[in-house]
């Protein structure tokens, strides 16, 4: 498991220097610090347009009434809050690999969770615990810099599910909750069948969804030779494999196919795919590749 | 086809029980091992597409086992001693002589017919048993045995590569003596003459054991210089030279003929030689002072030439320096005459009591003898002495002796008839230890003619007065006083031609001081020989090579010696099918082929090793992939680090 802190002081601060984009409409009802790109009343002049029955007087532009005997209204933008929906698989697959995944999903969704909170925006965290522990494994949302600490917490007390995680299930009941659209990011190593259906429900909500991807190096490029009996570690099923030479090309050759499938899933969904061994360092993926995606700035 | 295959040791094959254990081995290998992993869910996707084509997958994942499998079998096979029946020359011992003659470098097979008869001896001991005892004797004009009775392949095969050209003719006799010396001593032998076919062979010789000619070349197609001789004019001191050459082959043959003089050009002909025949040329008025001609056959057009030793030839003038020959005599009329007779001989007659000079020339004391300290330096003839002297002593008077012949066959009084001589006395002399007696009085044994050499000089002393016996009269005097001349004044006789392989004998020149300096010979390569004289001679064999040999003596006087081919055996380059080569076994089973096997273990064992390699390969691939990608890599990652 993490270690009790999940950051230090120095890597939070160079966290605040980032920022959270939101590429739609959060469609709030609270008004926050978030540019919107609807309009909406601000101080910050948008545009105009003309006067249209039912519009409020109070915001017609008399001045240019004066000038060209034309009514518009001043449209102003619009500023919002946004929600940051944090999606942490963690199944007993997870629990896996060196750098272990699921610490590195918790950083992640740490990292992420407290940029999304100095931007002041919504962060609500959830875990797949069995169902039956539903307190344990949800973070109401939350707000604010001074909340960090209950992001954090939140996310040391997570653990492998001690059971099976149904995708489908899991993400369908979570898409069923009464919340407003906003970003969506799952952290999972989608090692199991009805990640697919899962998703395109959550899409369906309106969410701005970005996977993050995350493989061990061991599963990236498996590291032996010889004839083996692997087991699940999650449904400890069993299959015999001759890792030779030839069987090794397939694996990989495989994998980049299933990363390709995913990729093409999401760009046809208008969702963000990324994937992540985790060997790769937290700040490459935080500085570096994230802002290549567009997530963060 | 079927070849009908051996094994020589059966028993080696239990060891195929070891087969069913490697399988065995190789199931129990695949109790698998088991792995925790986080999840199956790539390696399911990965099998189910591997299941597609799984009789190849199955295949492909057993090809170690497969690969092991062959391997064992091969080593086993290996060890069983598998043999295939050959047309077996299977002897344990085997004499293999091998043409060296000027006709084995002709070139109709490539490279040359020597390489192909060193292939083909090879090949023979390719065939023969690992342990066979294997003589290899190199037949040129001298015959010598290379390598006797030895059984390893490696020092043979080194003979063998060590074999060179002889250069001269090839006398099969002593080879085949040698060869029947070796294979008497053995019973179970064979002889395997290697050659062209051109060589002498002995009347009857009859070898015990398996005889067999391995016949090599393919050609007949060859001219050759035969003969080149010099002549001096006369008149104006100019040289002619005369060649003959000869066509070999069964077309005519345009040949070009170049005469040079000291490496210049000097008169050239277009010959065209009948198939079967001889064309001469006469090259006139070359300078008299050239010391080489050279004779050379050149390449025109179509006439096809596959032996290029004898297309040329060299003649040496070397103007006689004329030998002085003293006679000291109160007047010898017939010996005078005989004398004067004789070409290159500077006759000096002093006044009887007057003092003269010899040098280092023959003396001819006739009726005389000298005071002993007055000795001449040089060779010396006695002529009836009337006393004796510190070479030998007079005892008395013989009266009318009959002369008879000692040692008829000596080149002294050949062609000389002695039997007819009538002498009237002549002087007894003792017979020294130095001396050989050539003629001899035929009842007291008493010496009439005595030659020899002693105090480092030639002696010969003919023991009658001449006046006293019709012997002058006769035709054979001047021939023995020729003879006699001639063997006591050799310094003009060097010999200035000579065949390859030809042993060449130089005299010492007599000279008052005796040095014994040995004789520098530059061979026409230009490797240089020394060679010390000894008991007055200087005997020099290594003339395999045609072409100009140099010999410097050690006073500084230089002289030529040409060694040409001028052999229609050799250049009759055309081989022959068969030689007449007598086995002195009955015929009869030994006659026919024995059959033997040809052992094959170590092809078996090869491919055994060679499965062994593969197998390492295919169980290392991944590491080698891996590490062929790195090495690929390598200078980007290089790059990137700057």
């Amino acid at each position: 498991m993490p270690s009790e802190r999940l950051f230090d002081e120095a890597f939070l601060r160079r966290l605040e220097r980032l920022a959270l984009i939101f590429r739609q409409s959060a469609n709030s009802k609270m008004q926050g610090e978030r540019r919107s790109n609807q309009r909406g009343q601000s101080v910050e002049f948008s545009d105009f347009r003309p006067y249209a029955l039912g519009d409020d007087f109070r915001r017609i532009d008399w001045n240019a009434y004066a000038r060209l005997e034309r009514l518009f209204i001043k449209l102003f933008v619009a500023e919002e809050d946004a929600t940051l929906h944090i999606l942490i698989d963690n199944s007993r697959s997870m629990d896996w690999g060196k750098p272990n995944k699921l610490s590195y999903a918790l950083q992640t969704a740490g990292a992420l969770g407290y940029i999304a909170l100095v931007g002041l925006d919504r962060v609500t965290a959830i875990t797949g615990a069995n169902g039956l522990d539903y307190a344990n494994s949800f973070l109401p949302a939350i707000r604010g810099k001074q909340n960090a600490i209950k992001l954090f917490s939140f996310l040391l007390s997570i653990t492998a599910s001690p059971g099976r995680i149904e995708p489908h299930g899991w993400l369908s009941a979570y898409a069923a909750r009464p919340a407003n659209p906003g970003v969506v990011i799952l952290i999972s190593d989608l090692l199991s069948d009805g990640w697919e259906s899962a998703l395109s429900l959550l899409r369906s909500r309106g969410h701005d969804i970005t996977l993050i991807h995350l493989l061990s190096p061991d599963e990236a490029q498996p590291d032996m030779t010889g004839d083996f009996r692997l087991i699940d570690s999650e449904s400890q099923a069993e299959i015999e494999v001759t890792a030779d030479f030839e069987t090794l090309e397939r694996y990989q050759a495989n994998l980049h196919a299933w990363q390709l499938g995913w990729r093409q899933f999401c760009r046809a969904r208008g969702m963000t795919y990324q994937p992540v061994q985790t060997s790769t360092p937290l700040e490459e993926m935080l500085f570096a590749r994230l802002p290549k995606q567009g997530l963060l700035k | 086809m079927n070849i009908p295959l051996l094994l020589k040791n059966t028993a080696g094959l239990w060891l195929l029980l070891l087969l069913p254990v490697i399988a065995a081995l190789y199931l129990l290998k695949l109790r698998r091992a088991e792995r925790l992993v986080s999840s199956t869910f790539l390696w399911r996707k990965m099998v189910q597409d591997m299941e597609a084509n799984a009789p190849w997958q199955k295949l492909r994942r057993n090809l170690l086992l497969v690969l092991q499998l062959l391997f064992l079998g091969f080593l086993i096979f290996s060890i069983a001693r598998p043999a295939i029946p050959a047309v077996a020359y299977s002897s344990q011992t085997a004499v293999l002589i091998l043409d060296t003659s000027a006709s084995m470098a002709a070139t109709d097979v490539q490279p040359n017919r020597l390489e192909a008869a060193r292939r083909a001896a090879n090949q023979v001991i390719e065939e023969l048993p690992a342990n066979a005892r294997i003589s290899i004797i190199s037949a040129g004009e001298k015959s010598r045995t290379v390598i006797s009775l030895s059984a390893d392949r490696r020092a043979i095969r080194q003979a063998i590569a060590n074999i060179s050209l002889s250069g001269g003719g090839c006398d099969l006799g002593v080879a085949l003596q040698i060869a029947r010396a070796i294979a008497e001593r053995q019973t179970d032998g064979q002889t395997v003459v290697i050659s062209d076919g051109n060589v002498e062979l002995p009347d009857r010789i009859s070898i015990p054991g398996l005889v067999r000619f391995i016949p090599i070349g393919d050609s007949h197609q060859n001219q050759a210089i035969e003969l080149l001789n010099l002549h001096t004019n006369p008149g104006n001191h100019s040289l002619s030279a005369f060649a003959q050459t000869a066509n070999y082959s069964d077309s005519i043959a345009r040949r070009r003929l170049a005469f040079y003089a000291d490496d210049i050009l000097v008169n050239v002909y277009d010959l065209d030689i009948p198939p079967n025949s001889t064309q001469s040329a006469l090259a006139d008025g070359i300078i008299s002072t050239t010391r080489v001609v050279e004779a050379r056959l050149l390449p025109d057009g179509s006439s096809a030439d596959d032996l290029p030793l004898d297309d040329v030839a060299y003649a040496i003038s070397q103007p006689a320096t004329p030998a002085t020959v003293t006679l000291i005599s109160q007047g010898n009329l017939f010996l005078e005459t005989a004398l004067k007779l004789l070409p290159n001989l500077e006759l000096n007659v002093p006044a009887p009591g007057q003092p003269f000079d010899p040098g280092n020339g023959l003396v001819i004391y006739d009726g005389m003898t000298p005071n002993a300290a007055h000795l001449p330096a040089g060779n010396l003839l006695f002529i009836a002495p009337p006393t004796s002297t510190q070479l030998f002593t007079v005892t008395g008077i013989l009266q009318s002796p009959e002369s008879e012949a000692v040692e008829p066959l000596d080149p002294l009084i050949e062609q000389v008839k002695l039997d007819e001589i009538n002498i009237l006395d002549s002087q007894e002399i003792a017979p020294p230890d130095w001396a050989r007696v050539i003629l001899a009085d035929a009842n007291s044994r008493s010496p009439l003619l005595l030659v020899g050499e002693a105090e480092g000089r030639r002696i010969a002393i003919l023991a009658f007065d001449l006046h006293h016996s019709d012997f002058p009269l006769q035709v054979g005097f001047p021939v023995l006083i020729s003879n006699l001349i001639n063997w006591l004044s050799p310094g003009s006789q060097s010999p200035r031609q000579a065949t390859p392989g030809a042993t060449i004998v130089f005299l010492q020149p007599l000279t008052v001081a005796q040095e014994n300096s040995p004789l520098t010979i530059t061979r026409p390569d230009g490797k240089q020989v020394q060679i010390d004289y000894q008991d007055g001679k200087a005997i020099f064999s290594d003339t395999g090579q045609t072409g100009i040999y140099t010999i410097a003596s050690g006073n500084g006087e230089n002289s030529l010696l040409a060694i040409n081919l001028f052999s229609p055996q050799e250049s009759r380059i055309a081989p022959k099918e068969s030689l007449p080569l007598e086995s002195s076994t009955p015929t009869g089973e030994n006659r026919s082929l024995p059959t033997g096997e040809r052992e094959i273990w170590r092809i078996t064992a090869s491919l055994a090793l060679a499965l062994l390699t593969i197998e390492w390969l295919v169980y290392q691939r991944a590491t080698l992939t891996m590490l062929a990608r790195r090495i690929k890599t390598l200078p980007r990652r290089v790059r990137f680090s700057r």
